[in-house]
């Protein structure tokens, strides 16, 4: 089987080109990768989760996949064919959706939800018979009651706007969903209802899912692969099972460590990780993690390591990574000294 | 001065042109200094309107009923001069949102220098001298330099551990702290977490962590109220809470985080049904609508708060001692 999406080699540039910055600077202009070298693929009917604190890039990389945010370098595929230029980008956003993150930002005060469910189809100029039907069969679809499409966006709670949300990405059938944390902002009971909504139609309607998220809870749930950011890299990416079950980046296995467990019998001792991720505009040298990695060695400061894969579908970039009865998954385990007891 | 805090037979009520939002009702909580108190609930359960009115700051269409009595005084039925003396000096609040705690045009140490004004004993020196050794137990490095920092300048981890820092300055013998580890990352979460354990060991006072995160209330707290629709509705020690959890909406609280289950769930955990509408709360147990064990009584009578242990408490009709 062909994957759906396939990107490689994805950078992004962002230039620092204010009038400030160009009258200090007479020079070329400083500029960024915000994104730097990210290959990574989507089957269909697949769910991918992409990982990272902010400030990671992973917002970034989704917009650049939907063409929202210019690409510096890279190549974009979707279902076989290149996606290069705008009018690529137009016809490619067709059978793809984006669910933003605020879901009441994302929809415009002033329309009514019925106005706001069908513009897609008017915008890519889709014939509708009967627009006020065609938005009731949405509502539907996640189960709003139809009465509201005469309802304004202020008048719908956090929980209804992310089904208007996910009503409004799915008008169109798309293959691919991207997903910009869909569940920030709601309470853990209307989290789940809207996570189940997505896993229904997504079986119902088969297509593809990349949930971009900073919660680790929710995403070992909904999730096959996982892909793991950090400073706009790709640090880990594999099956969402193993890479719970056995984090092979020092990175992947501090976030793990860090998320509070609700059992007051299995607290954490000390922080696995301090400090914060640096800035894109001062990228370590070396191992980016390697400020705040708790096995990092000489070589890491100096060497970038290679992006590799390590076994099947599992890909990791570190010098030593933390292998299973490895002296690094141990040096680790002593040194975030963060073994919860039982 | 620290002293304990109770809030007995606390009700808030909003005015608004649609009528009446009774916003918490009926709720008894206690704490001691030294302790940890957790409250924890979903949006619109009242924890925010519960905290604010124990630091005085809800807004003028607010109407309370019952006491809260700090120290002996009952802080509702005092001045408004009184209670903002009482803010600065023995209550202190740590908000939600890092970003807008602080004003945007003033440095970090203007800010702190001017969150010491009841302090008319010390001189200008001495206050910035107490900031810095506060700021350097909060774990921001390089104290002196930061100072000159306006907020923007600052990470919001680092904006976060100012605002403790902030608090902490005043030695208030009660500390709010509501969502403190919101709006961070998981290992920036870590780290404040770990922060106010270590924190808390010097501090003699009260600390209220307000969260809907089960896992940062796990991970803080000593003891737990829960709340749903404005009232209490289960409270005890962390350890019955998450483990002998006896309200259907506590249980079904703790079996909807993701968190508690390492294997893969085809579907998630919900509660079905909405919170009631308070405007016109119901005149039973207000979570029978969405409840799976209600019987007859649950919808028309008010249910008991059932003592089960010495610090155990849960407001149902379906709970035995």
């Amino acid at each position: 089987m062909s994957p759906l999406l396939a990107v490689e080699d994805l950078s992004v540039t962002f230039v620092r080109n204010g009038l400030l910055s160009r009258l200090i600077n007479p020079f070329p202009l400083p500029s960024f990768n915000v994104i730097d070298g990210v290959t990574l693929s989507l089957m269909p009917g697949e769910t991918l989760g992409l990982v990272g604190e902010s400030g990671s890039g992973k917002t970034t990389l989704a917009r650049t996949i939907l063409g929202l945010v210019r690409a510096a370098a890279g190549r974009i595929t979707f279902e076989g064919r290149d996606v290069r230029t705008p009018a690529d980008f137009r016809a490619m956003r067709r059978h793809s959706a984006m669910m933003f993150q605020d879901p009441v930002a994302s929809l415009s005060p002033r329309l009514r939800i019925g106005t706001l469910l069908t513009e897609p189809q008017i915008i890519q100029g889709v014939p509708m018979p009967d627009r006020r039907a065609a938005a009731k069969a949405l509502l539907a679809l996640v189960g709003l009651p139809a009465s509201f499409v005469d309802r304004f966006p202020h008048e719908l709670s956090g929980g209804q706007a992310r089904r208007v949300g996910v009503a409004r990405a799915l008008a169109m059938k798309p293959h691919l969903l991207l997903a910009d944390e869909p569940t920030a902002g709601l309470d853990v009971s209307v989290q789940g209802d809207v996570l189940n909504l997505i896993g229904e139609l997504k079986r119902e309607l088969g297509f593809a899912a990349m949930i971009v998220t900073h919660n680790l809870a929710m995403i070992r749930h909904v999730s096959d692969r996982l892909a793991i950011m950090y400073l706009g890299r790709l640090v880990e990416t594999g099956p969402t099972r193993d890479v719970f079950s056995a984090p092979m980046h020092p990175y992947t296995a501090t976030l793990i460590q860090s998320e509070p467990v609700p059992d007051p019998r299995r607290r954490s001792q000390n922080p696995a990780v301090t400090g914060e991720i640096p800035s894109v505009f001062r990228r370590p040298s070396g191992c980016e993690f390697h400020t705040r990695c708790p096995i990092a060695r000489d070589r890491c400061k100096t060497e970038a390591p290679a992006y590799r894969p390590m076994g099947a579908d599992r890909m990791v970039r570190c010098h030593f990574p933390l292998e299973t009865g490895g002296q690094e998954r141990e040096a680790f385990s002593r040194a975030s000294a963060n073994q919860r007891g039982n | 001065m620290s002293g304990s805090l109770a809030a007995s037979d606390l009700s808030v009520r909003y005015e608004t042109p649609h009528g009446a939002v009774h916003a918490l009702r009926h709720v008894d909580i206690e704490a001691h200094p030294g302790e940890v108190i957790g409250i924890v609930g979903e949006s619109g359960c009242g924890k925010s309107t519960l905290v604010t009115a124990l630091a005085n700051l809800l807004p003028a269409n607010a109407r309370i009923d019952g006491s809260i009595s700090y120290n002996g005084v009952d802080l509702a039925k005092l001045d408004a001069h009184r209670q903002r003396l009482l803010r600065g000096d023995e209550i202190a609040l740590v908000s939600q949102d890092p970003m807008t705690a602080f004003n945007p045009v003033l440095t970090i140490g203007d800010q702190l220098v001017d969150f010491q004004h009841h302090r008319k004993d010390l001189g200008r020196a001495q206050k910035r001298s107490r900031i810095a050794a506060m700021l350097g137990r909060v774990g921001i490095a390089d104290a002196e330099r930061r100072m000159d920092c306006y907020p923007h300048e600052l990470s919001g981890g680092m904006r976060q551990r100012v605002a403790i820092a902030a608090a902490l300055l005043t030695d208030p013998g009660l500390l709010i702290a509501d969502e403190p580890t919101t709006a961070l990352d998981v290992t920036m979460e870590a780290q404040i977490i770990h922060l106010m354990r270590e924190l808390r060991r010097e501090y003699n006072g009260i600390i209220i962590v307000v969260s809907h995160h089960l896992g940062v209330i796990a991970e803080l707290c000593d003891r737990v109220y829960v709340m749903y629709a404005g009232e209490v509705v289960e409270g005890g020690e962390v350890d019955a809470i998450f483990h002998d959890a006896r309200h259907p909406y506590t249980q079904a609280l703790l079996a909807c985080d993701p968190a508690r289950f390492h294997e893969k769930l085809e579907r998630l955990p919900t509660i079905p049904g909405t919170p009631p509408n308070l405007t016109q709360p119901p005149s039973g147990c207000v979570y029978a609508p969405r409840c799976d064990r209600a019987f007859a009584p649950c919808g028309s009578v008010a249910p008991p708060l059932v003592k089960l242990s010495a610090s155990h408490v849960a407001r149902c009709h379906a709970v035995t001692p």
